[in-house]
């Protein structure tokens, strides 16, 4: 017990968690969740009836949470994956067969996908049928909306990169609607292809969508969105 | 109280949790491979013969050159342990080939799934997967995807399967790569070369009532397509443009029932050894058509003329122009309508027939759907050309391109290549590919060379191609002999050729022309116990003279010689010494009228052979011939001297 009264006391601890020890007043527990990223979501003050389960379903946070484990199996995954033709499809099957535990992080990653999808369009229906787009959170309302479409773009991507027929097609289909795109179609899909072709810069060019340009701009929108939640003073 | 429950749940969510996250190490740990291996190190130690036990872990042959990665290694630990020959799959030794399995890889032979290590999806069709591991009997397909039309010794299916292709024309409706389209009848002058259209009628029906050996297959044709057809054919008189039938001479018509004649006609068929290739009543060649019933087939005025001269009316058959004189041909065409009727046929049944008024066009439509043109050639306007599918890559062709009709069978391309030929409307009653009739080894043999035309990259120096110019490089007044007289049906050149006499590369440095122009005149067969001979051909003296001629300076071996600095003195009596004690020759070969039947009786070795062939073939037999038996002793080359010198001291008495 002395022992953590003194690491309570050091310049670390201070530095790290802000808040001096031990708490006593009311101001010290506003603090504390004024200081932490964590808590620091939820407005200083929360009616009791928006934390409850029932009232949101925990689906914002649930859909963070796989956008989380995403991120964490399509790190390890990076680390099989060559984006590149055969390979991208031997790589699959290496996955499968011989690194340690290689099909569960495939299977989590896929599975966590699609509950993702399914679970960001639930936390939409949730919002909308709890009226939560009203001003003043209409912003919000639309940076979930982006929120949404990234994360459909970030399936269809993923779709491609095993390379195998069911990828193939998926996107032959996919460019081809962007080829109905009034005037400028034909470049649209010419961009998203790499080429007139699905070959080896699709590959490449998916893979980076993928992995960097669209996580990138999600976790930067899903933060303005929770910052939002509070600037809007809390769930509605 | 309620936060001691949600700790509780907390607690118990968080095991199960855990639990649940060992499930995916542990379905690692208790792998099918692993049991394997850990089994494999158990029997291991119970063998007679000391065999030592694997380190637990995933195999796999990377062959950098193919690019494929094979990881059949890890559970057939035993392919390359020779002490392992008779133990069970998955442990056993790989049978011995040419190449060296361990850099090669599995999957360029056996396909399936290299990369894959659960049973199921290495060896069966899968979800995933459509190239399950090519069974057994069709393994040397994978032999035919390097070494392209090479007849390797090793790989009977694959080149019997080529030789069915040849055979049975494939290529006259497909595209084969290599496989030229082998000649065929023209129908020009049909009309005219049969006596009535009962024969057609009965042929279109079933090729094989006619005839066992029919290489024409079954075209499973309706009724009235036969009529039509029939009468479209019958309709053709003309032989071509000036050919005209020569009519039989005076000679015939006094003798043609005369017995002395008939007898000379026997006589001239006999010499002529006509069944080396043609059958009668089964027994004889398969390379042409049965005689049999020829006599109620062609009209005797057609059969004359084409023995005189076949290539007047088939340009292109493999039928040598014999050279008979008149009376001779016209004693044989006598002969072949004396013995040679069926005597089953009624010639009256159809002589009052009147075709339909369409026949013509109907049966230009069946001559058409059915590309009979693909075959014979015909004089008529509006034949087109209707090929079936190319069959450049069909190995390789996908399954989702194939339809199944409602076939039972599982949807592999072996199982659908084998049905089709085996049956080929098993698919679409209505396709028009026709029934051959083959035997079940003859199915797989086909199956196995059509599984080797893949469209795989393979480097290119795994390719072995064999060069077919070779058989079209003899030109000239040497050549045109060659092609009358059909040579490279029987002999070899370099190889290439028919396989059924020996190769003639080097012909004029193994044998004595004084010998060959006894040969051309009366050609024997050489060992005893092989029943085939060159048929006495008549080639004149002229062309003989021309034949010896180019074989004397064309088909010569620069690099037969005898080394200097042998012993010459008493070569002959050493050389018996060891031809008949240390070598034991006689084993197989006759000499002074004692010895076995396998090899060539030596008794006119002095005749026949050329020395310093005889004494290269004695160090390295293989080397010219490399399928003979004749063991390479090792002898050394005083010893092979002296055997040459003691064979060359026996000639046929009067032929010096």
């Amino acid at each position: 017990m002395k022992f953590f009264y003194w690491i309570s006391q050091t310049k670390i601890w201070e530095s790290v968690f802000r808040t001096k020890l031990p708490i006593s007043t009311n101001l010290d527990r506003a603090l504390v969740i004024f200081n932490s990223l964590s808590l620091h979501i939820h407005p200083i003050k929360v009616r009791e009836r928006a934390i409850k389960f029932t009232y949101t379903f925990y689906l914002g946070m649930i859909s963070f949470f796989l956008f989380l484990v995403l991120t964490i199996t399509g790190i390890l995954l990076m680390l099989y994956y060559q984006p590149a033709i055969p390979n991208a499809y031997e790589n699959m099957k290496d996955l499968k067969y011989v690194v340690s535990n290689g099909n569960f992080l495939r299977n989590m990653h896929r599975w966590s996908a699609h509950l993702m999808v399914i679970s960001v369009f639930l936390h939409m229906l949730r919002v909308f049928f709890k009226g939560a787009y009203r001003p003043p959170r209409q912003f919000n309302w639309i940076v979930g909306v982006v929120l949404l479409i990234i994360t459909l773009l970030l399936s269809y991507t993923g779709y491609l990169l095993p390379y195998d027929q069911l990828s193939y097609w998926a996107v032959t289909v996919g460019a081809n609607i962007a080829r109905y795109v009034p005037l400028i179609g034909e470049e649209l899909s010419f961009l998203l292809l790499g080429g007139n072709n699905i070959g080896e810069y699709t590959l490449v060019r998916f893979y980076v969508l993928h992995c960097v340009i669209l996580p990138a701009f999600m976790v930067m929108l899903i933060a303005f969105h929770f910052w939002r939640i509070r600037k809007d003073g809390g769930l509605l | 109280m309620k936060i001691d429950r949600l700790r509780k749940i907390y607690a118990v969510t968080s095991v199960l949790f855990l639990v649940a996250l060992a499930i995916s190490p542990l379905k690692d740990y208790f792998t099918e491979w692993r049991s394997i291996q850990k089994n494999f190190n158990d029997s291991a130690e119970k063998l007679p013969v000391k065999v030592n036990p694997v380190n637990i872990g995933l195999q796999q042959i990377w062959n950098r050159e193919l690019n494929t990665i094979d990881r059949c290694i890890t559970c057939h630990l035993g392919i390359s342990n020779n002490k392992l020959k008779m133990s069970n799959q998955p442990f056993k030794t790989h049978s011995k080939i040419y190449h060296d399995i361990e850099k090669l890889g599995c999957t360029i032979c056996h396909e399936g799934q290299g990369l894959a290590t659960r049973y199921e999806e290495v060896h069966l069709p899968t979800e995933f997967w459509d190239q399950p591991i090519l069974p057994n009997r069709y393994i040397e397909s994978s032999c035919g995807k390097c070494h392209i039309g090479e007849k390797l010794s090793s790989t009977p299916t694959l080149n019997k399967g080529r030789e069915l292709i040849e055979k049975l024309n494939c290529a006259s409706c497909h595209d084969i790569p290599g496989i030229k389209k082998s000649y065929t009848l023209t129908l020009d002058g049909i009309g005219n070369k049969v006596l009535n259209r009962n024969w057609i009628l009965s042929w279109l029906k079933n090729p094989k009532h006619y005839q066992d050996n029919a290489s024409m297959p079954n075209f499973l044709l309706t009724e009235k397509e036969i009529v039509s057809l029939t009468d479209f054919l019958m309709s053709f008189k003309s032989f071509g443009e000036g050919i005209n039938l020569e009519p039989l001479p005076d000679v015939y018509h006094k003798n043609k029932t005369n017995e002395d004649f008939i007898a000379l006609g026997q006589t001239r068929f006999r010499e002529a050894r006509c069944i080396s290739c043609h059958s009668v009543e089964g027994k004889g060649g398969k390379l042409a058509i049965d005689l049999s019933k020829v006599g109620s087939k062609a009209k005797a005025e057609w059969i004359y003329n084409y023995i005189k001269n076949p290539r007047k009316f088939q340009s292109k058959i493999e039928m040598p122009q014999y050279g008979l004189s008149d009376n001779d041909v016209a004693a044989v065409t006598a002969y072949l309508e004396s013995e040679f009727v069926d005597w089953d046929n009624d010639e009256n049944e159809s002589r009052d027939h009147t075709p339909l008024p369409n026949f013509f066009e109907e049966g230009l439509r069946v001559f058409n759907t059915y590309n009979c043109g693909g075959c014979h050639t015909l004089s008529a306007k509006g034949i087109t050309d209707n090929r079936g599918p190319d069959l450049t890559a069909i190995g390789s062709k996908k399954l989702y391109q194939i339809d199944w009709g409602k076939a039972d069978v599982n949807y592999t391309i072996y199982n659908f290549l084998e049905s089709k030929i085996r049956e080929p409307r098993v698919f679409d009653e209505s396709a028009r590919m026709p029934q051959f009739s083959l035997n079940e080894d003859e199915v797989t043999a086909i199956t196995t060379y059509l599984l080797s035309l893949k469209q795989t990259k393979l480097p290119a120096n795994f390719i072995r191609k064999v060069d077919e110019r070779t058989l079209n490089s003899v030109q000239g007044e040497a050549g045109k002999i060659f092609q009358k007289y059909s040579c490279f049906k029987c002999h070899s050149l370099n190889y290439a050729g028919g396989s059924m006499a020996p190769d003639l590369t080097i012909v004029g440095s193994q044998l004595n022309t004084k010998w060959m122009k006894e040969y051309f005149k009366v050609p024997y067969s050489i060992r005893p116990i092989v029943e085939e001979r060159m048929p006495n051909l008549f080639i004149s003296e002229k062309e003989v003279e021309t034949l010896l001629n180019y074989f004397n300076t064309i088909l010569i071996s620069d690099s037969l010689e005898i080394p200097n600095g042998l012993l010459q003195n008493r070569a002959e009596e050493r050389g018996k010494g060891l031809f008949k004690e240390k070598y034991g020759c006689q084993g197989c070969h006759i000499i002074e009228g004692e010895g076995g039947y396998v090899g060539t009786p030596l008794d006119d070795a002095g005749d026949r052979l050329k020395p310093a062939y005889l004494f290269s073939w004695l160090m390295n037999p293989q080397k010219y011939k490399p399928n003979t038996i004749e063991p390479r002793t090792g002898m050394s080359a005083q010893e092979a001297f002296d055997i040459t010198s003691y064979l060359l001291t026996f000639k046929k008495p009067g032929k010096q």
